[in-house]
């Protein structure tokens, strides 16, 4: 199978529960990259769905059971502006002996990583893991105030006493 | 309430498009409540496909000379057309120099597509406790100017918006204009907002500042919006910094006096609590910004 690693690093504002990502990289093991500027292609669509369903993307049912989010603007997806600054493309090629010239398949795998390494990511900075999805402002200011509250009191009162900005 | 297919598809109305302002309002007046205006059609026709509108006649008013009136009068203040789109906004000078907020808020707006479409009057319409478009009008003493058949009348900003999506129009009135009074000399203005699982404001504020550094001249105004159904100016938080306490102290007690005043909702955009932590985190950011320190 074709083996997967995402790595990334970002900003978490713990004050609003936003995250800026800067840096995203991920390396696949393809066997053979038979076109490699259409493996990178995959790779850098991949992050961006990747990265939608992690941060954005939510279905809301009612009691009944009906979809009450149907239309784009309030089902969130990703916007150019929320791109990582760079986005890294490794590609690893350890041939599959049993496939034509080696290669592997890529497809959707791509995506797959994104959201555990945004979640690692924010863990690394701030010491709280987030286990649902999406990561929206809302849900990552939960999870510090409810892990953390201590993160978010530091911040508060830097921005009373200097704006924080 | 039909749903499912639903969503893809318009139900069937009749399109009219009136070619003066005389002829709408007497097609309005006739038809009433089964009649639809449509300016910018952005939350209209999203309405219309999830069936919370169905109605016969659809009201184009886009062709209509009187309502594309966009207007800088210096002293008397600031004219609207309901027709006007969100980016004759912000390609017109005056709003930028002199009505700052409106002008951060219109730019914050979705896209230069749908900018294209929307009408500021259109926002204020729909009254849906997410639209933007009252709080920076609530800083210049908006009137919203009414429209019917037996003439017109003049609804202050802080009285048009009466619950969600419910406006105080009479079924045979259109929104024709909006007037904004001029902000005081050497006043400056913003706006922020914040979004968190969708592209709509869970919060937005508005501030106006004259004259930062001298407490008795100073002037300051303060709105919120889409944090309950109703946006809000908050005349408590303005009176409080004519006082001569240093700025950071008080804008720790408007923040407080905000934070009273405020009654934020739970609904699928966000929760209450977040809802109020953010308010303050704006309040304090504009605050800062606007009067220093």
């Amino acid at each position: 199978m074709t083996r997967t690693q995402a790595k990334e690093s970002q900003q978490v504002d713990v004050l609003t529960g936003e995250i800026e990502i800067i840096n995203a990289a991920q390396a696949f093991d393809v066997g053979k990259a038979i076109n490699p500027l259409l493996v990178k292609g995959q790779i850098d669509g991949g992050w961006v769905m990747g990265q939608s369903v992690a941060l954005y993307e939510q279905i809301v049912f009612d009691e009944q059971g009906w979809v009450v989010n149907p239309n784009l603007s309030n089902y969130r997806i990703m916007r150019a502006k929320e791109m990582p600054h760079k986005i890294q493309e490794i590609i690893l090629e350890t041939p599959q002996s049993n496939a034509p010239h080696g290669a592997r398949g890529l497809g959707e795998l791509v995506m797959v990583a994104v959201a555990p390494a945004i979640a690692n990511a924010i863990y690394n900075a701030i010491g709280v893991q987030i286990t649902k999805l999406p990561m929206s402002p809302e849900n990552v200011w939960r999870a510090i105030h409810e892990r953390r509250p201590e993160l978010i009191e530091e911040a508060r009162r830097k921005l009373r006493e200097s704006g924080g900005e | 309430m039909s749903f499912g297919s639903a969503y893809l598809t318009l139900p069937d109305f009749e399109y009219v498009k009136p070619k003066s302002l005389q002829e709408a309002l007497q097609f309005i007046d006739q038809h009433k409540d089964e009649a639809e205006i449509l300016a910018g059609g952005v939350g209209l026709f999203a309405f219309m496909k999830e069936r919370l509108v169905e109605p016969r006649w659809v009201v184009d008013i886009k062709a209509i000379k009187e309502l594309q009136t966009l207007r800088d009068d210096g002293s008397k203040g600031l004219t609207i057309g309901a027709a006007v789109n969100m980016n004759q906004l912000l390609d017109f000078a005056p709003i930028k120099e002199k009505y700052k907020a409106l002008h951060d808020c219109v730019s914050l707006l979705s896209d230069p597509l749908l900018r294209n479409r929307s009408t500021i009057i259109g926002d204020i319409c729909e009254a849906l406790p997410y639209v933007d478009g009252p709080t920076p009008l609530l800083i210049f003493d908006t009137e919203v100017e009414a429209a019917s058949v037996k003439g017109t009348r003049r609804i202050p900003m802080n009285e048009f918006i009466k619950g969600v999506a419910e406006n105080a129009l009479e079924p045979n009135e259109l929104a024709v204009a909006v007037h904004l009074k001029p902000p005081p000399e050497n006043s400056k203005s913003l706006f922020l907002k914040h979004t968190s699982s969708s592209e709509f404001s869970i919060v937005n504020v508005a501030v106006l500042c004259a004259n930062p550094s001298r407490p008795e001249a100073r002037t300051v105004r303060f709105a919120y919006g889409a944090i309950a159904p109703i946006p809000k100016r908050v005349h408590e938080v303005e009176d409080l910094f004519k006082r001569k306490t240093p700025v950071p102290k008080l804008i720790d007690e408007a923040i407080e006096s905000i934070k009273k005043s405020a009654e934020p909702m739970t609904d699928v955009l966000a929760k209450a609590e977040y809802r109020s932590h953010m308010l303050e985190v704006l309040a304090v950011r504009a605050f800062r910004r606007l009067l220093g320190s």
